[in-house]
């Protein structure tokens, strides 16, 4: 199954993207991980448009990672469309924020999502990332 | 003898009249008589006549009683009644009207002429008449002092049929003519305007706090969620700037120097950042507090000097500016404000182009109905239809940092600056085909 495991990332923070790659490679070294860099182009991505049409570049993902808060389309309007659409009703997600508002956790936990608050050093990030691999286990 | 003097010459004549028709019968007909005394005082009487037929011929026997002490009750009654301060006025026991004093004259427009005789229904309103009669009668069965109506609200009816709200207290009275009621009339409508007043303006002052209430609801709300946005935005570069320092520390041995210094690289990058959203946040704070005066301001000038301010950007991004071709219109506005609002479009439209592309961008003025509009219009990359209201709002972008650097605040500048101004900001837009935003204000009138 891990061998399968596809992560996509949306958010639009370069040096977020950096360390949450290197957190996930330092828990799921096969995992294969894809990075978007807003809303429109998760959604974009997933529903296959464009040059995202070509699986084997672009593989669907088996678990995403959503920030917040980003052009175009938030991160909570993602995970919306894609509990809308049938194909995606069940992937794994996780709602990254920077700072926890009660709204936001609440819409996510509504959709079946996972809330994480961006920790501001990496070695608890390290460690949430870490316990988001157990707990799939 | 014991007639005074002024009725002397007829009174033979009315007692011929009475051994005419002899039968018992109250002396004077509704006149007033008096007696005479021996030293030659008159004394108010009643006089009662009885035909007395004997052998010795026909006599009259005439009782008389003496009423000056029932004048004077009645004279001090009829004073009491006129100087009371409330309108009074008295029924029998049918309803009909016997007495009234110049309040109750006064207080429903009628001439005591009038109001003698007729039933006391003419001035209860119409929706009440009905049931009066009941009532009346309901208090001659338990006849006692008190106030009228228990609880409602009672109205007297006006002679030109208007109505006045009234209290009313029920006495009554037991004579040997027969019961009355004695009814003591209060015009309440002053009393009843002044408590209308204070419940206005409780009601008012109410309404306000509400207004108030919500507004405050408003902007506590709109603070927490601009408090909630900072928070969120200033934390970003932080994360940043703290992780590649852990970095750096933790691995800094075994990392080729020019890892390191990339990774220094981000952290002043991000530090830079840190500190560009703190001065646009306080721009934006200063755009909301700073003193506005209103006043015609010529946007020609404003648009010259605007465009002086960034004749730099306009070289290093080759654009070619053309500024209005007809003479701009004088509006009304704060120069300041205006010029932030327009400083903010200009450097929109000269960033957001297409990678590789030169910005062409016009500025436009033109009046209609009193309102003047200046426009600016792009070659840029658009904005789609979805997110039109999004891009006004603080900390909003619809492009990565990476790719078109900013915090976000630009447009929020913007839009609250008009919005300072009482004027009017929108777009145009198609993705691909360049953005048209203007700004609406009211034209000043022609010098």
């Amino acid at each position: 199954m891990s061998a399968e495991r596809v992560i996509l990332i949306a958010d639009d923070d370069p040096s977020d993207v950096f360390f949450l790659r290197q957190a996930l490679a330092e828990s799921c070294p096969r995992a294969q991980i894809r990075e978007v860099r807003d809303g429109q182009d998760a959604v974009d991505y997933l529903s296959g448009e464009g040059h995202y049409a070509d699986r084997a570049l672009f593989p669907l993902p088996t678990e995403v990672f959503l920030d917040v808060k980003m052009p175009r389309r938030t991160g909570l309007e993602v995970l919306k469309w894609m509990r809308d659409h049938e194909n995606f009703r069940a992937t794994r997600v996780t709602v990254l924020s920077g700072s926890q508002l009660a709204g936001d956790k609440q819409q996510a936990v509504l959709l079946s999502a996972e809330y994480m608050v961006k920790p501001v050093d990496y070695e608890t990030l390290r460690q949430l990332v870490a316990a988001y691999f157990r707990d799939v286990i | 003898v014991l007639v005074p003097e002024r009725f002397r010459g007829k009174h033979p004549g009315y007692r011929e009249g009475f051994f005419h028709e002899p039968h018992a019968r109250p002396m004077g007909a509704g006149r007033d008589l008096f007696g005479r005394r021996k030293d030659g005082s008159e004394m108010p009487v009643e006089i009662g006549l009885n035909p007395l037929r004997t052998a010795e011929g026909h006599f009259v026997l005439a009782s008389i009683v003496d009423i000056t002490e029932r004048k004077r009750a009645q004279q001090l009654f009829r004073t009491a009644v006129e100087s009371a301060p409330n309108g009074i006025v008295m029924v029998d026991a049918k309803g009909a009207i016997v007495l009234v004093n110049q309040q109750a004259e006064r207080m429903f427009g009628y001439a005591r002429e009038e109001l003698l005789g007729r039933s006391i229904e003419a001035l209860v309103p119409g929706r009440y008449q009905k049931a009066h009669p009941a009532m009346r009668q309901g208090f001659f069965h338990d006849p006692k002092a008190r106030p009228m109506g228990a609880g409602r609200d009672l109205h007297g009816l006006r002679k030109d049929n208007s109505e006045f709200p009234v209290e009313i207290g029920l006495n009554p009275i037991r004579t040997d003519e027969g019961e009355f009621v004695l009814a003591s009339i209060v015009d309440i409508s002053e009393r009843k305007r002044a408590e209308e007043a204070v419940r206005q303006a409780n009601a008012d002052l109410e309404r306000r706090v509400a207004d108030r209430t919500s507004e405050l609801k408003q902007s506590i709300e709109e603070l927490e969620r601009f408090t909630y946005t900072v928070a969120h935005d200033l934390r970003a570069p932080l994360r940043a700037v703290h992780r590649f320092s852990e970095l750096v520390a933790a691995r800094g041995k075994d990392l080729p120097p020019e890892t390191t210094a990339e990774y220094l690289g981000y952290v002043t990058g991000a530090a830079k950042k840190m500190d560009r959203l703190i001065e646009d946040l306080l721009a934006y704070s200063k755009i909301g507090r700073a003193e506005m005066k209103l006043q015609p301001v010529d946007t020609g000038a404003v648009i010259e000097e605007v465009l002086a301010s960034l004749a730099v950007q306009i070289q290093d991004s080759g654009a070619q500016v053309r500024p209005p071709t007809s003479r701009p219109p004088r509006v009304i506005g704060d120069r300041f404000l205006l010029g932030q609002a327009l400083t903010n479009l200009l450097t929109n439209a000269l960033k957001f182009v297409p990678a590789g592309q030169a910005p062409r961008i016009s500025v436009d003025t033109s009046v209609a109905g009193g309102r003047a509009r200046i426009s600016i219009r792009d070659n840029g990359l658009g904005i789609e239809p979805q997110y039109r209201e999004r891009i006004f709002r603080i900390f909003e972008r619809l492009q990565s940092s990476d790719q078109y650097p900013g915090t976000g605040i630009g447009l929020a500048i913007v839009s609250k600056a008009v919005e300072r101004m009482g004027g009017r900001l929108d777009f145009t837009s198609a993705p691909g085909a360049g953005s048209c935003f203007w700004i609406e204000l009211d034209e000043a009138g022609r010098r």
